[in-house]
């Protein structure tokens, strides 16, 4: 998934109703949440059996009621993407966009919060598989839930020295939090500090100029691809503010070949914790039925509280690593037993219907950068070579344009050969990373192909998740309905898990910004 | 704010539809190349070179690439500046940019508190002074 294309994903996917009654739309006029409708059925279906079957369990509040007015409010999800598109069905009929309509905000809520879902509601499945239990931590020997959590300072005697002594002031005179993260999918525990405002402006500014001389140098071709950059930068940023690691061996330079990708959403997460130690403020709609109750319910977020876990996942063996989340502790020994003890976090294979058996792997952050910006430079030489280079020029447009639309299409498969650790042909064996890349495209001008690939990749992607950051659904605080159709108890929840990246980037910049234009 | 998500509603199968049905190559590399750059300063929304009269239009720095003068930083400045923060946190700048967001939120937020108060201490001193203001003397 990459942040664009959620934006894709989520302009398309607007609340807008044409301001006319139902009976005036024609069929060539299809409403926007038609379009929406039409869109996500297209989507990855795994989501559709939310209703059957939950397996998270709530211990600790999310939120908090919410009195003081705020600056910024940012909407998130009432219900999972599935549900929500059944719901939009039903809503169609309303007129939301009429200015008099106490809708209108509703929908405004709305339109926002479909932002913060992941592209086609990657990873809701996980949270109806019956092999999984989600906790919003990791459970340890004494049935305890561990979790992020600010570091306890020993009280000790003697000398205090470096950056422990730095960060003991810090703490006791308020100056400053660092929490501990946990990694469970690459069995690391980082403690980060929170970064300065001016670190977060440079930052800011980095990955714009960035963006501005990639798209320049690109003609804005690979702008779409731009993610790669950003969590590369960002992941940068982050290892800036890690004060120590777990692991005594693995220093936090070298932490991108030891992370698990997936455990780059929960590191993000983390830091976005750091900056925001006192919540902040959000806002859902009741979606239940919305011409009973359309109320807007708003309170305040725990950043911390937002980490399922799926414990069954892991083994006495890997939860014993787990606990142990004092800095400098562990050994490389211990990463590669805890990493050899997955059962899900594993790879697989599938083979296509014409015989060919990819083996899928979950790569680590260096893997993911290294194949995603040799993607990208594969973008510039080739568009060059089949728009620019004199020796094209003089083919036919047609054939121009057969290039550039499989060259499209190509586009489509590189993004997920990060999670391609080899092909098997026959009896033959492909290893080689560019070899990889160069096969993926001749697959890629296949239609079929190309869809069998990407299904199992994404599938792959998320039944090999056991981490992921989710805002469980709710009751209406107004209404008292739930917001999803299936039964929930006290304590077990279905969950919505959240496009962390865009959370973390609309909190970095908007939040901030509303606070600084009040009143100069 | 300058919006660093600019273009970011355009998704990569449009764009390359669009410059398959816009762009007509020549044998010129430089030529080419600058169609492009059009094409994709247009399509971004960067700057649109289709209705633009401005003949320096294809040099001009475009207010959508100014990742600066109207950003956060921009932004700090003007609050720190505007609202005396030197002077009422006794600190500089740069003291004030280097602390976390949180801490800086809750600043502007005291601040902000306090000047609305001092700010209506201010009103009511006015209205008493100007209630009990002695009546001119009646000399008649």
């Amino acid at each position: 998934m990459t942040i664009n294309e959620h934006n894709e994903e989520n302009v398309n996917a607007n609340l807008d109703i044409p301001n006319e009654d139902s009976d005036k739309v024609t069929k060539n006029e299809k409403t926007s949440s038609e379009e929406v409708q039409q869109h996500l059925d297209t989507t990855d279906s795994t989501e559709n059996q939310t209703d059957k079957f939950t397996n998270a369990i709530q211990t600790d509040e999310f939120s908090s009621d919410s009195s003081k007015p705020t600056d910024y409010t940012i909407s998130l999800p009432s219900i999972n993407l599935a549900d929500f598109t059944d719901k939009l069905k039903q809503f169609n009929k309303l007129d939301l966009e009429d200015k008099e309509s106490s809708l209108k905000e509703w929908s405004e809520v709305n339109k926002e919060a479909t932002n913060f879902y992941t592209v086609g509601g990657l990873y809701q499945d996980r949270f109806t598989d019956e092999t999984s239990k989600f906790y919003q931590g990791i459970k340890n020997q004494a049935g305890e839930l561990n979790t992020i959590s600010t570091p306890k300072f020993r009280k000790t005697e003697g000398e205090l020295k470096g950056e422990a002594a730095i960060l003991k002031v810090s703490k006791m005179l308020g100056l400053g939090d660092v929490i501990n993260v946990p990694l469970p999918h690459s069995g690391i525990w980082v403690t980060l500090k929170p970064p300065t405002e001016k670190d977060l402006i440079d930052f800011y500014n980095s990955i714009f100029r960035e963006k501005i001389m990639l798209g320049r140098a690109t003609f804005g071709l690979t702008l779409t691809n731009f993610s790669v950059h950003i969590n590369n930068r960002l992941f940068d940023f982050i290892i800036k503010h890690i004060h120590s690691l777990n692991y005594n061996d693995i220093n936090k330079e070298e932490l991108k070949n030891y992370l698990l990708i997936h455990d780059f959403p929960i590191l993000a997460w983390g830091f976005a914790c750091t900056m925001y130690p006192n919540g902040f403020e959000y806002q859902r709609s009741c979606v239940n039925d919305i011409e009973k109750c359309s109320y807007i319910a708003k309170a305040k977020l725990n950043l911390t509280k937002l980490l399922w876990i799926d414990n069954l996942s892991l083994t006495d063996a890997q939860r014993l690593i787990l606990e142990e989340f004092r800095p400098n502790k562990l050994t490389i020994e211990n990463y590669r037993k805890f990493i050899n003890e997955h059962t899900r976090v594993i790879g697989s294979s599938f083979t296509t219907k014409n015989g060919i058996k990819f083996k899928l792997r979950v790569p680590t952050f260096s893997e993911y950068i290294t194949d995603g910006l040799a993607w990208i430079n594969g973008v510039n030489s080739n568009i060059e070579n089949i728009i620019l280079r004199e020796s094209e020029q003089d083919k036919e447009d047609d054939e121009k344009i057969e290039m550039l639309n499989q060259y499209v299409k190509t586009s489509i498969l590189r993004q997920f050969n990060h999670f391609i650790d080899y092909i098997e042909l026959e009896d033959n064996v492909i290893t080689d990373r560019d070899t990889i890349n160069k096969v993926l495209e001749v697959f890629s001008s296949d239609d079929d192909i190309r869809t069998e690939i990407t299904e199992n990749v994404l599938k792959f992607k998320s039944k090999t998740t056991i981490g992921i950051i989710g805002i469980p659904e709710y009751n209406c605080p107004k209404c008292g309905k739930p917001q999803n159709t299936s039964p929930v108890n006290e304590k077990f929840v279905s969950v919505i898990p959240l496009d962390t990246m865009n959370l973390f980037f609309t909190l970095l910049t908007l939040r901030i910004s509303r606070i600084l234009e009040r009143e100069v | 704010m300058s919006n660093f998500l600019y273009g970011y509603n355009i998704s990569y199968d449009d764009f390359i539809d669009e410059v398959i049905k816009c762009f007509k190559g020549t044998k010129d590399y430089f030529y080419n190349k600058q169609l492009l750059i059009e094409l994709y300063e247009t399509k971004y929304g960067i700057c649109d070179h289709v209705n633009t009269t401005n003949p320096l239009a294809s040099v001009q720095f475009n207010q959508a690439e100014d990742y600066f003068s109207d950003t956060l930083y921009h932004s700090y400045l003007s609050n720190f500046v505007y609202r005396d923060l030197g002077k009422k946190l006794n600190m500089s700048f740069d003291d004030f940019i280097s602390r976390p967001r949180y801490e800086i939120e809750a600043m502007l937020r005291i601040i902000e508190d306090v000047d609305k108060k001092k700010s209506k201490m201010n009103d009511d001193i006015m209205k008493d002074l100007e209630n009990n203001k002695p009546k001119p003397f009646n000399t008649e």
